[in-house]
């Protein structure tokens, strides 16, 4: 059920008109958790015990922790939900990965084991961290426990950022669910812009260049340098589209329904740097690591190298937490190792003094190549891909081109930038007025030229597969 | 939003103001979708069986073109007056080119390289979508009569060999009958939706309920894992696939005393050791037995890629080397055609 389909659409108006007719607060709670648990259903409904299954042991720790005696047993009880949570996606997301891994080495002494027939469930990724942020913050208090279990199946079943985040703050979105929601004109309508924004970034932009990123990706030694950076640029668009877009029908469908859910991109490749970068991309994501990861292992309290040690600690495991790929876990390491560079340059103040507007530029432009040429192990298929992508972007070569392909991406950079701006605006409170004829007649504008202009076969979100 | 709750008719207003900036918003999308973005021509009935498209067509899913059909359901431009040659060009939606404009279609190029070279000759691109062998053969004495082309061309594809044409969906379809084909005509095919909802014609015809509704078939396609909307084609195999193009060629070769067949093959350019249907070499093999003229672009294709690096199939809206022939891929047809119709009209 995605969000840009008409199942998607039904789904959510029942549920508006459910939370608007019904007023006592448990009994909408209760109505969002079935309309979250049918959401997931129709990914898989064999992985709905599983979602059940996890809140529900996370439920039981947490009340041990809650309700334990001494400091010890506390922590014990933290361990084995963070242990069981990522036992749970360890078993579906890498188990294989690892037996492929260590195939040579099981060979050498005898081993042959076969791969495990495992079938990945979709969001667990997602879950599993939700989850663990709820344990962790009890622990330490940031949250108070709920007594009402009910209050925790909907935090992580919340079906707008079940599948692919973002990745709630228990304390931010807890107290909202202890007074009924409102259904009002307002939430209505600024819910429904941000998810306008956020399909016109899907179906507009990313599902546009979509087709020749897949291209050459799927074929990487068949086209020249100029075409395999066009490619490349069309994939860094594409996934931000796409990941964007999806964040923002997220936050859109919660705001419709009278819910907050975090902003999860700042124009990411406006970044200035490297560190910048990842505070303005998958924001909750980064967050998540930092508070749940960077801080435990000390972030920067334990001098310059453990720090920069930490950083490449936590994007190496970013990365894997991305995909079961030695492909993710490359990315993820450049990405740390830049931002230990990065920190390391800002302490010893290596930076020559240049005017401001100069080094700004300069300092974007170094940040931007660099996103975009790592995006590369992100996206390829296997090690080979990366390896020839790279060589092709850096080799002038003579396989052939597809000089044409700029017609997408003159197509869909216009694009990305109204719905960016739009979706920026929309954060600063300065939105349209939907009392007003000018501004609906703007945002049906809008609407229609989704159906017009998208592309004739949808391509599926990127983040759905973590 | 509060002035809603302090001024009771607001709602009232903010309902009528919507509902007014949704129409307006849609009769301007309709304006431009129709000049621009996808307009489906009329469908009137076809003599000789089911119907033919007239009227102003715009297509963007693949390539882009804006076109037009005439009455008689060939694509613009139709030769003005008469000319000395007429040429007939049958063909299924490589033909009918909605990809490529309309000086782009190799009828259209073939046509002005021989006028170039001083003939009086004129082309009519009687291609139709989902066209083959069946329909071809069932219209030659139609196109006979009223026509009276002095050289015919059919473009085939390996889509005509497969079973998509096996049913009643499609106006002429061939039916087995022992170890011989035979054509069947339908009157007309498909649903008649505008005869059944009369009075929904005009929202039937919208372009933008053209596009909602494609958007909707395409979405429940590929929710079921299924690209396509409609069932798989079968392909023919082994002697059946013989027996059928042997009946295909010698009763194309009836209808048409002055007979050339072009066959555009499926190529992987990703892999052109992956030389497809065998139902290409076959033709060949009964192309030559029954005397008949063929234009295999197999091998102009890979030549012109493998120099140039340039597809002939695939646009800026798909994916190079995917799908219909692009402007370049009618451009080397229409090279490879007129040289043998010129050879052919001037003996």
């Amino acid at each position: 059920m995605l969000f840009t389909s008409l199942p998607y659409f039904l789904l959510l108006a029942v549920v508006l008109v459910y939370l608007w007719r019904v007023k006592d607060v448990n009994a909408q709670k209760i109505g969002l958790v079935v309309a979250s648990y049918f959401f997931y259903a129709q990914w898989d409904w064999r992985f709905v015990g599983l979602l059940f299954g996890l809140s529900a042991f996370t439920f039981v720790c947490c009340k041990k922790v809650r309700r334990g005696n001494d400091e010890k047993s506390r922590k014990a009880w933290v361990g084995i939900q963070v242990a069981g949570s990522l036992a749970t996606l360890g078993y579906f997301k890498y188990a294989n990965f690892f037996l492929q891994s260590a195939g040579s080495l099981l060979h050498s002494v005898g081993l042959r084991p076969g791969l495990l027939n495992i079938i990945l469930p979709v969001g667990i990724s997602f879950i599993v961290f939700e989850v663990i942020s709820y344990t962790v913050d009890v622990y330490r208090g940031d949250t108070p426990y709920e007594e009402s279990a009910l209050d925790l199946f909907l935090l992580v079943a919340f079906f707008p950022h079940l599948i692919a985040g973002p990745i709630i703050k228990p304390k931010t979105f807890l107290p909202q669910l202890k007074i009924p929601t409102q259904i009002t004109p307002s939430n209505l309508s600024s819910g429904a812009q941000l998810f306008l924004w956020g399909m016109m970034k899907k179906v507009l932009v990313a599902d546009r260049v979509a087709p020749f990123a897949d291209t050459i990706f799927n074929h990487p030694g068949s086209f020249g340098a100029l075409t395999t950076w066009g490619a490349v640029v069309a994939y860094a668009i594409q996934i931000y589209g796409d990941f964007s877009g999806y964040t923002d029908m997220a936050i859109g469908s919660a705001r419709m329904m009278g819910y907050e859910i975090p902003r999860n991109f700042n124009l990411p490749y406006f970044a200035l740097n490297i560190t910048d970068f990842w505070r303005r991309w998958h924001i909750s994501l980064s967050s998540w690591l930092r508070d749940y990861l960077y801080f435990p292992l000390g972030g920067n309290r334990k001098g310059y190298a453990r720090t920069y040690l930490n950083l490449a600690i936590v994007m190496l495991l970013g990365g894997l937490w991305h995909g079961a790929s030695w492909n993710f876990v490359l990315w993820g390491g450049i990405h740390g190792s830049a931002l230990a560079l990065h920190k390391f340059c800002v302490d010893r103040k290596v930076f020559p003094p240049m005017p401001a507007p100069i080094a700004r530029y300069l300092s974007w432009a170094i940040t931007l190549i660099f996103v975009i040429t790592v995006w590369v192990p992100f996206r390829s298929s296997s090690w080979d891909t990366t390896i020839t992508i790279f060589r092709h972007m850096y080799t002038p070569t003579t396989t052939f081109t597809i000089h044409w392909m700029s017609n997408a991406l003159l197509f869909a950079i216009p694009i990305l930038f109204v719905a960016d701006l739009g979706t920026t605006r929309w954060h600063e409170g300065r939105r349209l007025h939907l009392t007003r004829f000018r501004d609906q007649f703007a945002f049906c504008f809008c609407a229609i030229a989704v159906l017009v202009l998208s592309p004739p076969a949808a391509s599926p979100f990127i983040y759905f597969q973590f | 939003m509060s002035d809603v709750q302090e001024d009771p008719g607001l709602e009232g207003r903010v309902f009528l103001t919507g509902i007014g900036a949704f129409v307006c918003a849609t009769i301007l999308w309709e304006l431009v979708a129709r000049r621009a973005v996808q307009s489906q021509p009329a469908r009137i009935p076809f003599e000789p069986g089911g119907q033919i498209s007239t009227g102003r067509v715009v297509q963007s899913d693949e390539g882009y073109s804006r076109t037009s059909f005439d009455s008689r359901g060939f694509r613009a431009p139709v030769p003005n007056g008469k000319p000395r040659k007429t040429v007939l060009v049958l063909g299924d939606s490589y033909t009918e080119a909605l990809q490529v404009s309309d000086r782009e279609a190799f009828p259209e190029q073939t046509q002005t390289r021989l006028i170039a070279k001083g003939m009086d000759i004129g082309f009519y691109n009687a291609g139709v979508s989902g066209g083959a062998p069946p329909r071809y053969i069932a219209v030659g004495p139609y196109f006979q009569r009223t026509l009276q082309p002095d050289e015919v061309v059919v473009q085939l594809n390996e889509s005509d060999f497969s079973t998509d044409y096996f049913d009643r969906a499609h106006n002429f379809f061939p039916e087995k009958t022992g170890d011989e084909y035979k054509v069947v005509v339908l009157p007309s095919a498909g649903k008649q939706r505008m005869t059944k909802l009369p009075g929904f014609s005009t929202l039937l015809r919208s372009s933008l309920f053209q596009m909602a509704s494609k958007k909707v078939v395409t979405g429940k396609a590929a929710a079921s894992g299924n690209g396509r909307s409609s069932k798989v084609s079968a392909k023919l195999a082994g002697a059946e696939l013989r027996r059928y193009i042997q009946w295909s060629v010698k009763n194309l070769r009836s209808a048409y005393a002055n007979l050339t067949l072009i066959y555009v093959p499926y190529i992987n350019y990703y892999n052109l050791d992956d030389l497809g249907n065998p139902c290409e070499a076959i033709l060949g093999e009964e192309c030559g037995r029954a005397g008949v003229n063929l234009i295999d672009m197999r091998d102009i294709y890979v030549r012109h890629f493998l120099a140039t690096g340039v597809c002939p199939n695939g646009f800026s809206n798909t994916s190079p080397g995917k799908g219909h022939i692009n402007a370049v891929g009618h451009a080397l047809l229409a090279e490879a055609l007129s040289e043998r119709l010129e050879a052919r009209l001037l003996h």
